[in-house]
């Protein structure tokens, strides 16, 4: 890990640094405004918060936006522990897609909650950079710092509601799990560092010198703990974007946290999450470690168990748990088949999944600015007859996340198992798309429940809420545009793979 | 001008244009939306009518359009039609007009978004019957789930929600197989064109969802009955065949009378067209396999489904069980593979969309009076409703196939052209049962569908009314006659002089048996592992053979 210090380009972490300065503008400017146990609303600083943490997202996915249309090269800095190219700045710029519609969709649902403080969206924005390094580190150091910034404030986020039972719960959960699978995670890397050092290599955290030493030769069979090493850190990671059998944590969390956060956690740490995979384990390494069979189980199960336990929940925010559940099963497929057209596929799929589950759960927090929470299907009733627009957002949301042409949601199983196929990997396929039909019940549980089940609810009316509205059309449009004008989309998914070295 | 006029797609949307339209109109002037919405589908009906210039000597796709649209994943925009979807795609604007026309007093709740329900699903079926393209036929395909699934759930009787999600399932079940193997062959494609067995047209574009590209790639026997499993599944629930029926009769009683009739006219078609355009020519040696057993399910279906109809107390669900045996004929027809009898499944496709579509109008126009579709609470309906009685029987007897009507000549070259597959399977096998025992049970069916519909017509049109406050129903109105009178033209015209019908389609027929006879002599001839995934390009000596051939 020798670099010259001069070499060093911090240029390359302008959007980090946005973020992260929005962050603790935000936060300086919470506790300026803010006065301790005020909840009339009279000090209510998060205007002013929520423009600021806003403009970090946009303007830093803008700085993004702009460097794509350069060339795709590769730029590396600190010795290649950070590295920008066109595969992080994709991932980056989903993360931030994702953190902007959360902003939109949090404010109204805390302000109804008498939350008057700025702090979530400085938590939002420390988490969003967590993912940003995450999924730029050449470098396990790096890697595991992301993974711990991104992680702590989602804990403190799950726990914001602080005297509601449900919501606490939620936080502990997340942290003792997420605490076991660092732990896990850090034993993997432990392993793999003695494997590199007892071979002959210099120790060095730089995931390229990783792979080279699990590589080095490769018709001689691995010592038994590297094997155990990279099971340790595939396990850790699958913990984070909650692959079964790791996935208890995820129904009860997602339930307990707050409705906009929850929407994030699942959107964002997964696409991190698909990312880091990818780096970790993409090219070679997942077969010399012998996992490409234990990935591919795991990617089945994950499919069956969110799936099928999605069907049977009558809680929406569960039910959307397992899906989410379930769309990590499909990730992983295309995880595993590390291809070009795979690892396109995952970028396209995280964007398409994002914005089909950020339409759903916006719905949930619209209908919830009331102050009760709506999250049992039985509160959706009729919603659709009284706000039709609102219902159109659901539909084009769960038809998406179920893959009906022609929305994103689609082209993006298009692409998973089209990649898939062409590996050979035809049952994961057969897997893949049967669990896809039974999928169709539980999204359609929700438009039934809006639409044709008309029974009066006592509900009081919702008001009209324009920002709220706004993050719904946005994401609602980008499902139908996305998918409608996929060509431009797939190729920018493609273009940033192939100029990821692996 | 006129030829670079994009007519196919301007037919496929000029009803999904129309829907957006209404909901520039106020939610509650019912009368407005459904004037807006009749006028659309009959403009839709006028766009369509330049189609019927088909030239049908020259056969072959006409009216092509074709624009890019995901090119890295050979996906384009390419519509087109033969002298099979021509008369698909006329029966589809026919009906639309017919049925927003049939549902102008039924719909009381909601109703701008039923209309608009009405023609996004006609966009739906149309785009499905004029694609020439995989992605764009799939893309249809399952959208026409969604406005089907809001029709019934929301408009339908008191099991709508179980029956509209039953009827989506078991759709998506088959769809998501289907799926599976779109992907496998769209791969082989890929795989076969680089190695170059496709010649250097498909080399330089590998990836393509075009039928015309599809229907090239080499697969041998044994991933063709895999493959023709997975498309077939998919079709054979859209059918409905024997035994993947169950869903049909639920969705039948539970959808309103548009949906019923809309179900029933051209939804169902699309299982056995996608059998003609894609399930057959696409996989020709699993259909010279595994054609029997097709034949077989359909043979029982005519029976079974005209047994269970027999014994309905339910007007709507014995003319939906009529459906399934029906339906069986059509498939019967199509895959005896000779001219009469694959001519005869596509005139039965018309005479049922036309016939079974009048009637589930009919038992609606009485529903509409009664709240009742029970056949035990009628009786001498014929006294106080004559016309009404008179339009029944006629269609009855059309969908029993009397000679006048189009159900005559469509069964009878369907018969046919089964008797004609027998007699040759006869004299290679020289067994009966084998051979004949297709048509003698065809030929049962037609006699137990004279029995239901007659049956039904005596119990309800005579005798004595069973239920005084049904003794004086009014007779059908102005606008009913309106909504029945081109089906009556229909009913005779192609019961009559068929001709005009089945010259625009006979040359695409005999094309498209010699594709399918050919391709089954080829698939025999190609190495039975070709295609399968451990050989999907044939292994090197093999591929200079293909290439050889080509």
């Amino acid at each position: 890990m020798n670099f010259d210090p001069s070499q060093i380009e911090l240029g390359l972490m302008i959007p980090e640094f946005i973020v992260l300065a929005a962050a603790i503008l935000t936060l300086i400017v919470d506790s300026l405004l803010h006065k301790e146990g005020d909840r009339s609303g009279e000090s209510d600083p998060r205007g002013l918060t929520l423009s600021l943490s806003l403009f970090g997202c946009v303007a830093a996915a803008a700085w993004l936006a702009w460097g794509l249309w350069q060339p795709g090269v590769t730029e590396t800095t600190f010795g290649g522990l950070f590295i920008l190219d066109p595969f992080a700045i994709f991932f980056k710029v989903v993360v931030l897609v994702g953190a902007a519609l959360t902003l939109l969709l949090s404010d109204p649902w805390l302000r109804n909650r008498r939350l008057n403080s700025g702090a979530p969206h400085a938590l939002l924005l420390f988490s969003t950079s967590g993912m940003m390094y995450m999924v730029s580190a050449g470098d396990v150091l790096t890697l595991f710092l992301g993974l711990e910034v991104m992680s702590v404030p989602l804990y403190c986020l799950a726990a914001t509601l602080r005297w509601d039972d449900r919501s606490v719960e939620s936080g502990m959960k997340y942290l003792v799990l997420g605490a076991v699978a660092t732990a896990i995670f850090l034993m993997g890397v432990g392993l793999l560092y003695g494997f590199q050092g007892l071979h002959g290599a210099e120790v060095n955290s730089e995931l390229g010198a990783l792979r080279d030493a699990l590589l080095a030769a490769p018709d001689t069979p691995l010592p038994g703990y590297a094997y155990l090493g990279g099971l340790l850190l595939l396990i850790g990671m699958l913990f984070k974007i909650s692959a079964a059998p790791f996935h208890m944590w995820t129904p009860d969390v997602y339930e307990g946290a707050p409705t906009p956060f929850t929407a994030f956690m699942s959107v964002a740490v997964k696409a991190a999450g698909a990312a880091v995979l990818i780096r970790l384990f993409g090219g070679e390494v997942l077969e010399r470690l012998a996992l490409d069979d234990v990935l591919w189980a795991i990617a089945a199960m994950t499919m069956i168990v969110g799936n099928f336990m999605a069907l049977v929940q009558d809680n929406v925010k569960r039910m959307l748990a397992y899906s989410s559940i379930a769309h990590g099963g499909y990730i992983l497929v295309a995880v595993l088949v590390a291809t070009p057209e795979g690892q396109a596929a995952v970028l396209y799929y995280s964007l398409a999944y994002t914005l089909g589950n950020l339409a759903a759960f916006s719905v949930l927090v619209y209908l919830s600015t009331q102050g009760h929470e709506v999250e049992r299907f039985a509160d959706l009733r009729g919603v659709a007859v009284r706000y039709p627009w609102i219902g159109a957002v659901m539909v084009l949301a769960m038809l998406s996340l179920a893959g009906m042409p022609p929305l994103v949601g689609f082209f993006a199983k298009f692409a998973i198992f089209m990649s898939a196929i062409s590996e050979g990997y035809v049952w994961l396929t057969i897997i893949g798309l049967l669990t896809s039909a039974v999928s169709f019940a539980y999204y359609l549980r929700p438009i039934v429940v809006m639409f044709m089940r008309t029974e009066p609810s006592a509900r009081q009316a919702v008001p009209w809420n324009p920002r709220l509205a706004l993050g719904m059309a946005l994401a609602a449009i980008a499902i139908v545009a996305l998918g409608v004008f996929t060509e431009a989309y797939m190729r920018w998914a493609q273009a940033a793979v192939t100029a990821f070295s692996g | 001008m006129l030829d670079s006029l994009p007519l196919l797609s301007l037919v496929t949307f000029v009803p999904l244009a129309g829907a957006c339209l209404l909901f520039l109109l106020p939610a509650d002037n019912a009368v407005l939306i459904k004037r807006v919405a009749l006028a659309v589908a009959v403009l839709g009906f006028l766009v369509s009518l330049p189609l019927v210039g088909y030239d049908g000597e020259a056969a072959g796709i006409q009216f092509a359009e074709r624009y890019y649209w995901v090119p890295s994943l050979g996906i384009s925009w390419h519509l087109g039609i033969d002298g099979i979807s021509l008369w698909l795609v006329m029966l589809t604007t026919f009906l639309g007009p017919v049925v927003i026309l049939g549902a102008w007093e039924a719909v009381e709740k909601r109703p701008r978004e039923f209309f608009f329900h009405i023609l996004a699903l006609q966009t739906a079926m149309l785009g499905a019957f004029v694609a020439q393209n995989l992605a764009v036929f799939y893309l249809f395909w399952e959208l026409m789930l969604v406005p089907m699934f809001f029709l019934i759930g929301i408009w339908g009787g008191s099991e709508r929600i179980y029956a509209t999600v039953k009827f989506v399932l078991f759709t998506v079940f088959g769809s998501m197989m289907m799926l599976v193997a779109i992907f496998y062959l769209y791969w082989l494609h890929q795989e076969q064109a680089i190695a170059g067995i496709l010649g250097p047209a498909a080399m330089a574009q590998p990836w393509s969802m075009e039928f015309a590209d599809l229907y090239r790639v080499k697969v041998g026997l044994s991933a063709q009955c895999w493959l023709f499993a997975a498309f077939g599944l998919a079709f054979a629930v859209k059918v409905p065949m024997f035994p993947f029926h169950t869903w049909l009769p639920d969705a039948h009683v539970q959808a309103p009378t548009a949906g019923s009739v809309i179900l029933a006219g051209v939804l169902l078609k699309m299982g056995t067209y996608g059998f003609v355009r894609l399930g057959m020519p696409l996989f020709p040696g699993a259909v010279a396999e595994w054609g029997w057993l097709v034949m077989v399910l359909a043979v029982v279906g005519i029976i079974y489904g005209a047994l269970v109809a027999m014994v309905q107390p339910d007007m709507k669900k014995l003319v939906a069980y009529s459906s399934v045996s029906h339906m069986g004929y059509i498939m019967l027809g199509i895959f005896v593979l000779n001219p009469e009898g694959v001519e005869g499944g596509l005139l039965q496709m018309l005479n049922h969309g036309i016939s079974t579509g009048a009637l589930f109008l009919l038992v609606g126009v009485l529903y509409e009076r009664t709240h009742t579709r029970r056949i035990w609470d009628f009786g001498g309906l014929a006294k106080s409703m004559p016309i009404y009685t008179t339009l029944f029987i006629i269609v009855a007897l059309s969908s029993a196939g009397l000679p006048g009507t189009n159900g005559f000549v469509g069964e009878f070259l369907t018969l046919l052209g089964a008797f004609k597959w027998g007699h040759e399977a006869f004299a290679q096998s020289g067994n009966w049962i084998t051979s004949y025992g297709y048509v003698a049970g065809a030929g049962l069916g037609v006699i137990l569908g004279a029995v239901y519909l007659l049956w039904m017509i005596e119990r309800v049109f005579f005798g004595k009314p069973t239920q005084k406050r049904y003794a004086n129903l009014p007779d059908v109105s102005g606008r009913e006659i309106l909504v029945f009178a081109p089906l009556l033209v229909m009913i005779f015209w192609l019961g009559m002089y068929p001709k005009p019908f089945i010259d625009k389609m006979e040359p695409t027929v005999h094309t498209w048996l010699e594709q399918v006879e050919q391709g089954s002599k080829r698939a025999a001839a190609l190495p039975a592992d070709l295609g399968l995934p451990s050989n999907p390009a044939g292994n090197q000596g093999a591929v200079a053979e293909l290439r050889g051939g080509e």
